[in-house]
Order: C-alpha cells, then structure tokens, then sequence
C-alpha cells in the first residue's frame, strides 16, 4: 500500500526510514532525529545520524535523506537515475556523496527516495547582493579548475556496459537535442494552463538548429554554481543529479553558460569567460568543443530554465506546493522570456 | 503574473502562519505578522489584477493578428475585436489567452511560408518581444541572494 508523504512529519519518516535500512540486510538500525534542509527547490532534503552493524562492526554515519515529494517541481520522480549514477561515479573524478540505498516504490514514505552520506562544504550560489562577482579571482581559479576538471570527468567516464546504461535520455547522437526540445515541450504543455508564443518561437528554432552529438556521455543536467559543495577550498561534491540522463555533453556546457548563473559578471558560472571554459573543457578531454554547439545549448538551457519557471508556478498554484519562493519564479517570467530571446539570437 | 491572486494571497497567508509567525521570538514583531494577514484577508476581496496592461495586451494581439493574416494563408481570421472596456480582468486575461493561442498557430504558419512569412514572423517576433519588455518595467529584480542567505541586501 502506498504511504502519504508529508515532509513535515519527521518522526514519521524517521521510523519508516530505521524500518526501511533494517530491511537492508543490516542490524541493529538506530536512526536519529531528522532536520530538515531548506535547500533546493525540488527534492526535499533531511540530515540525520544513523548506526548499524554490519559484517560484524558498527557503522556510524551522518546521513542525507532525499525524497521527491509527489508535488514537487519535476515529480513524479525517479530515484534510480541518481543514486545509480552516484554509484557508479563513486571513486571517479568526480567528487560525489557515498550512496547507501534507494527505493523507487511509495511504500515506504510516499515518495522515491535514497540515502546518502553527508558531505560537509557550503553551497556558492550565483546571485550575489549586489549582482557582482561571487568570488575573489584566486578563488575564482583555484574552484573554476576543480568546476572544469570534475565536468571533464563526468564526461569521460566509461558508461557503457555499467549500470549506468539504464538510467534513461537519449543515445542517439542526431537526436539528442530534439529529444530534449519535445521533453520540455511537453512539460511546458502539462504546467502552463496557456500557450507561451515567445517559447513555441524558441522551440521551433531550436528544432531547426539542433546540432548533432559528438558523443554520448553522461549528462548532469544542472551542472552549475549551486549545486557542488566547497570545503576548506576544495569541491566536495557534485549534487542535485534529479536530472541525470544520457545525451549530448555540450548540454552541460551550455547550461553552465546561461545568464542566469553569473549576473553582471562576465564570467559563465562567476568562473570563466566562454572561450576559457571551452578551451579548458576541450583540454581536460581530449575532443575538440564546437562553440556553436555550447551556443545553441546555452538558447536551449535558457528555454529549458524558462519552462521550469512555469513548473515552478504550476507547483505552487495547482499543486499545492506552499513555497512562496516557487511564485517568485512567475513573476520572472518576461526576464526568463526576454533571456531565451537574447540567447537564440547569439546562436545565430 | 499569472497566478490567480486569490492563490497568491492564501499561500502568503499560508507562510505568515506557518512559517514565519511560530519562529518570531518578538511579540510585537508577532503581532504586526498577524496584522498582516488581517490587512491581507480584508484587501483580498476587494482587488484584481491590474486592468489597464491586460486590455493594452489584448488590443496588441488583436492589432498584430489582424497584421499578419493577409500575409499567412491558411491563418484563420482572427475576428472581431473584443470590446476591452467592458470585460472585468479574469476576462481580459482569458481574452489575452486566446489570442495567444492564435498568435502560437500564426509562428507556425510564418515559420514555414516564404517571404511573407518572413516579414509576419518579424512582426510576430517583435510583439512579443515588446511585450516582455513592457512586463519587465513592473518586474521588480529578484531577491534570491537575500532569500538565499535569509539576510538583508545591506549585510555581508
């Protein structure tokens, strides 16, 4: 039978979890108390200490819980995309959490979910207060190669024949742009109660001028400042994978490019200028970057981050989703729709 | 903005109760929150979204169809204008709607014409353009970083 979720009961949700990690061929499960994290707009997060014994030792941990509530901005979710390619990454240049468990069925709280280690390291956001830069320049460098080196990583990494091969998107190289243009097409046609002409003029664009893959890699999906964590200088992990999929690299290339990231600063993700990100990208990994491409990803992210502004503002008005940071997204609707413009017309 | 303001106002109502007023140490402080949501229960029922851009809207749209069905054929007419004056804001909204559903099948028409298509796609292009342009003068910059940190514009 299916639970209900309500992120808000964190005793509920703690006994089911200590149920649901005792059912993992663990014993002597102790799960403490849950807080929640006001991070992100999507998967709801929560922080607890956990310990079990396992092949004879006692294990202790401090534990990220992510659920994606029925409700939410993307739902209904999928935890398997995620915590397979966390899996997977484990031990990989890329800087990811330890990953436990997950489970995709509602029994257990109502909502997919997996389990995670805590990393430590704060979050580097890319609107800053007075639009400015969000780093000081030996920052800038020292995070900006780390940014670079964990995506050129990401996208070397062998997927073929690892799990990693079944989490979804699209592996075939001339049609992995118009599959994500029908995706958000769709999504756009689910959350917006009217049509968006601005956006239909951007998809037909962007249906005309779809590049063709170099290759399949691994794609993030929302690879940008905000979702890696820094420590002591260093990035600690990568997160927020909800997204995760199969498709073209130079998707992450360009999303990391949208305006929306960076502010007044000239640097793409408050890191590098276009050119130096290419160069750099291209240097890590061997194959050559087509700034087209990155240009023509960066209009498609910008029309992308548009749709999920309506997304935001269906969760908020139809389903009941109570974050008024969510409405707050509506109201930047003819920003986004003047970015998709600007953007389109540099991919020219 | 889209969203209906009825559902604007219950969730700001929503947040003052549950997420804001049980954390706020001050009585006073408690006390002008739930005034607040006093104001905002009383203002409710007696406003609407602004009239004025949602009627200039759809006289735009009417005017920018009736522009580019000689040049698209196949485009249906677009009709008889509707008598903005008289329509309260959830009509003019609905009004503006549909008039963008027209103008979504026109930009399929002018993409695919020759260079009368060209020169309607332009137009279309520029309407909407302007329009956004037009939302952004009430588009007040978004306040993530302070939303982000929960400080203040002028703190570091």
């Amino acid at each position: 039978m299916s639970a209900s979720f309500d992120p808000f009961d964190t005793e509920t949700i703690r006994t089911r979890i200590a149920g649901f990690i005792a059912g993992q061929g663990v014993a002597e499960v102790a799960v403490g108390p849950l807080r929640r994290f006001t991070v992100g707009f999507s998967w709801v997060t929560f922080g607890f200490r956990a310990s079990w014994r396992e092949a004879g030792g006692t294990v202790e941990r401090d534990l990220i819980l992510r659920a994606g509530p029925p409700n939410g901005i993307f739902g209904p979710y999928r935890a398997f995309p995620e915590f397979t390619t966390l899996r997977a990454l484990a031990g990989s240049g890329v800087p990811v959490p330890t990953v436990y468990w997950y489970s995709d069925e509602t029994e257990v709280l109502g909502a997919p979910f997996f389990i995670c280690d805590l990393v430590p390291g704060e979050a580097p956001i890319p609107w800053t207060h007075d639009g400015g830069p969000a780093f000081d320049d030996a920052t800038r460098v020292a995070l900006g190669s780390q940014f670079v080196s964990a995506l050129a990583a990401l996208h070397s990494f062998r997927w073929q024949g690892t799990p990693v091969a079944a989490i979804g998107g699209e592996t075939d190289p001339t049609r992995t742009a118009a599959v994500q243009v029908d995706t958000w097409e769709r999504l756009l046609g689910e959350w917006s109660p009217s049509r968006v002409p601005m956006l239909e003029h951007a998809a037909i664009w962007l249906r005309a001028h779809a590049p063709v893959a170099p290759r399949i890699a691994i794609v993030h999906g929302d690879f940008r400042i905000g979702n890696f964590l820094v420590d002591g200088g260093r990035i600690t992990a990568i997160l927020d994978w909800e997204l995760v999929r199969l498709g073209d690299p130079m998707e992450d290339l360009g999303w990391i490019c949208l305006q929306a990231w960076r502010g007044r600063s000239p640097h793409m993700c408050h890191f590098f200028t276009r050119e130096e990100l290419c160069e750099r990208y291209a240097a890590l990994t061997g194959a050559p970057v087509d700034l087209r491409a990155v240009r023509y990803w960066e209009a498609f992210g910008t029309y992308k981050l548009a749709v999920m502004h309506y997304g935001a503002t269906h969760c908020f008005e139809k389903r009941g989703f109570n974050d008024l940071r969510m409405a707050g997204m509506g109201a930047q609707i003819p920003r986004m729709l003047l970015q998709v413009e600007s953007a389109m017309e540099r991919a020219v | 903005m889209n969203i209906a303001l009825e559902r604007l106002l219950e969730a700001i109502v929503a947040t003052l109760r549950n997420d804001v007023i049980p954390h706020v140490g001050d009585a006073y402080a408690r006390g002008q929150a739930v005034g607040v949501i006093d104001l905002i229960n009383n203002i409710g029922p007696r406003i609407e979204w602004a009239r004025a851009p949602l009627m200039e809207a759809v006289t735009e749209k009417t005017a920018l169809l009736a522009a580019v069905a000689p040049l698209l054929p196949g485009m249906e007419a677009p009709g008889e204008a509707a008598a903005v004056e008289r329509l309260s804001s959830a009509e003019l909204a609905a009004e503006r709607d549909r008039l963008d559903a027209a103008i979504g099948d026109a930009l399929a028409l002018a993409h695919g014409a020759g260079d009368e298509g060209r020169t309607a796609l332009a137009m279309i292009v520029r309407h909407l353009h302007d329009e956004q342009a037009r939302a952004m003068k009430t588009t007040r910059k978004p306040l993530f970083a302070e939303i982000a940190s929960g400080r203040d514009d002028k703190e570091k």
